[in-house]
């Protein structure tokens, strides 16, 4: 049986240590993905994850709402934005992009999670593609698409008007499909958008 | 009579709702009259139950060509919205007629529509196994003391320090401290930098005259502002206790609303209430300095320590 997340989050502000065992483990896979998306560093999208977990308890007398998931992918996104303006200081050298970690990553070690994840053809390819959009269209996608969040939560996040958003939420996924389409001219093909549905 | 028959039926030969005999009636009267003929002879072949004409299969693009252009970037601005199906019937239509026709937008939709199944996938990254135990190790010792009022108070001073202004607001207190403790016309402290000024200048002269190291005279003249500083912060400290007891209550009474002006400022702090904060700060800060001066009181008759000239001199070596 799966728990609401009003009812845990009510229960972690009452002091319910099981209650945040339960919400931190149920919620830890999203915000380590998006963070691992933005930073494309696993050691940063751990401590960056890590950090929004314990800065979401803190401010949990504060959090009122019932888009507890939607408040969490907030603190986190705006951690990693934090994480990239502190990465600029320092030497290029230590930017290293998610595609480019996997051929560097040693052959014979076992998989990390990570690398397990990417071994699914389809995932490779999208995030592959993914790699390649530029900041402001890969964010949209990240937070839309892939986490699900609302258009209003987005233009809320972003700072940027509803139509400004969705519009570019628009223009991102067409982007990221020609992206796709680059990379594998087959992507898609069993499909047809629109006089299907 | 018949053309006026013939012309009726034209609509229902178009739309090729005629019945057979009245279509084979027209066929026969457009053989026998030239007028007729001619408008037969410009219906399509399915109204005339001719058979149809074979369209050049560029004919479109062609077109297309010479007048618009492809309407490729048209169609991609509403895919967006047809593949989250919010786009106009008309547009839809339209969209996904072009579909039909255009391999390069038919083959961008369905990758965009695959996607929009496959990138959900991406949200969930499998986390690393000791994530969950580092952020249970540093949260769980702290979740019995929530509820209380001092973990509400620790909140709010820690998203205060959070807060982008802080540096601001910090500077502004400092100056207040700082003015309070060193230039309010009621502190002991009032003289002591301006003494410590002079008395550096004035080592630092003598020493000069007199030939010896120069660190060693300006730390002679540290050491005798600090004793000054000291002495004084002693005679506060022996008022005070002079106070304790009999003198606590009129203290107080000089300051009646010090507690209800510092609980103003811990609701303030903890609302966030910055323009609250700093009233309920002002009345903290006049109410201090009233107790203050009550409290001081005893000590105007102690010599005020305002000649800068006599320590200065008692410094000299």
């Amino acid at each position: 049986m799966d728990i609401d997340e009003a009812t845990l989050v009510e229960r972690c502000r009452q002091g319910d240590d099981l209650a945040w065992e339960w919400l931190v483990r149920r919620c830890q896979g999203r915000v380590y993905g998006l963070a691992y998306h933005y930073l494309g560093s696993v050691e940063d999208a751990r401590d960056v994850a890590q950090e929004a977990f314990v800065r979401v308890y803190r401010q949990l007398g504060t959090f009122e709402g019932d888009r507890f998931m939607a408040w969490l992918l907030r603190i986190t996104r705006n951690l990693c934005i934090d994480q990239l303006r502190r990465r600029r200081t320092r030497p290029p050298a230590e930017d290293v992009r998610a595609d480019a970690e996997d051929d560097a990553a040693p052959r014979d070690t076992a998989p990390s999670p990570e690398q397990a994840w990417l071994a699914d053809a389809r995932t490779r390819l999208v995030h592959q593609a993914l790699q390649r959009l530029d900041g402001a269209n890969r964010e949209v996608i990240l937070l839309k698409d892939i986490q699900g969040l609302k258009l209003g939560e987005i233009a809320g996040m972003l700072g940027l008007p509803l139509g400004t958003v969705k519009s570019r939420a628009h223009r991102a996924r067409l982007e990221l499909a020609r992206h796709v389409l680059a990379i594998d001219p087959s992507y898609g093909g069993a499909s047809r958008a629109g006089g299907e549905r | 009579m018949s053309c006026d028959r013939f012309t009726d039926r034209l609509d229902g030969l178009l739309a090729g709702t005629l019945p057979a005999d009245e279509r084979a009636w027209a066929a026969a009267h457009a053989a026998g009259c030239s007028r007729c003929g001619e408008l037969y002879a410009l219906l399509p072949g399915e109204a005339s139950g001719r058979e149809p004409m074979d369209v050049p299969g560029d004919l479109t693009d062609a077109v297309l060509s010479r007048t618009t252009g492809p309407p490729c970037e048209r169609a991609s601005a509403g895919l967006g919205d047809l593949l989250d199906d919010t786009l106009d019937p008309v547009d839809r239509r339209l969209v996904e007629a072009h579909l039909r026709h255009c391999d390069g937008c038919a083959a961008l939709a369905a990758a965009a529509a695959r996607l929009r199944d496959d990138l959900p996938a991406l949200a969930e990254l499998p986390p690393p196994p000791e994530l969950a135990d580092a952020v249970l190790a540093r949260t769980r010792r702290r979740i019995a003391r929530r509820p209380s009022a001092a973990g509400r108070w620790r909140d709010a001073v820690r998203g205060l320090f959070a807060r982008p202004r802080i540096a601001w607001e910090a500077g502004c207190v400092a100056a207040l401290l700082f003015w309070l403790m060193f230039g309010a016309s009621w502190s002991p402290l009032r003289a002591t930098a301006v003494e410590a000024r002079v008395l550096l200048e004035q080592g630092v002269s003598v020493a000069r005259d007199a030939g010896v190291d120069s660190v060693a005279s300006v730390n002679r003249a540290i050491a005798a502002a600090s004793e000054r500083t000291v002495r004084a912060a002693h005679d506060m400290s022996g008022a005070a206790g002079r106070l304790a007891g009999p003198g606590y209550r009129r203290v107080a009474a000089a300051a009646p609303d010090l507690g209800r002006h510092w609980r103003q400022l811990a609701r303030a702090l903890e609302d966030r209430d910055l323009f609250g904060g700093v009233h309920a700060l002002r009345s903290l800060t006049r109410d201090a300095g009233a107790m203050l001066a009550e409290l001081l009181s005893p000590l105007s008759s102690t010599p005020a320590p305002d000649d800068v000239s006599r320590p200065a001199e008692r410094s000299r070596p």
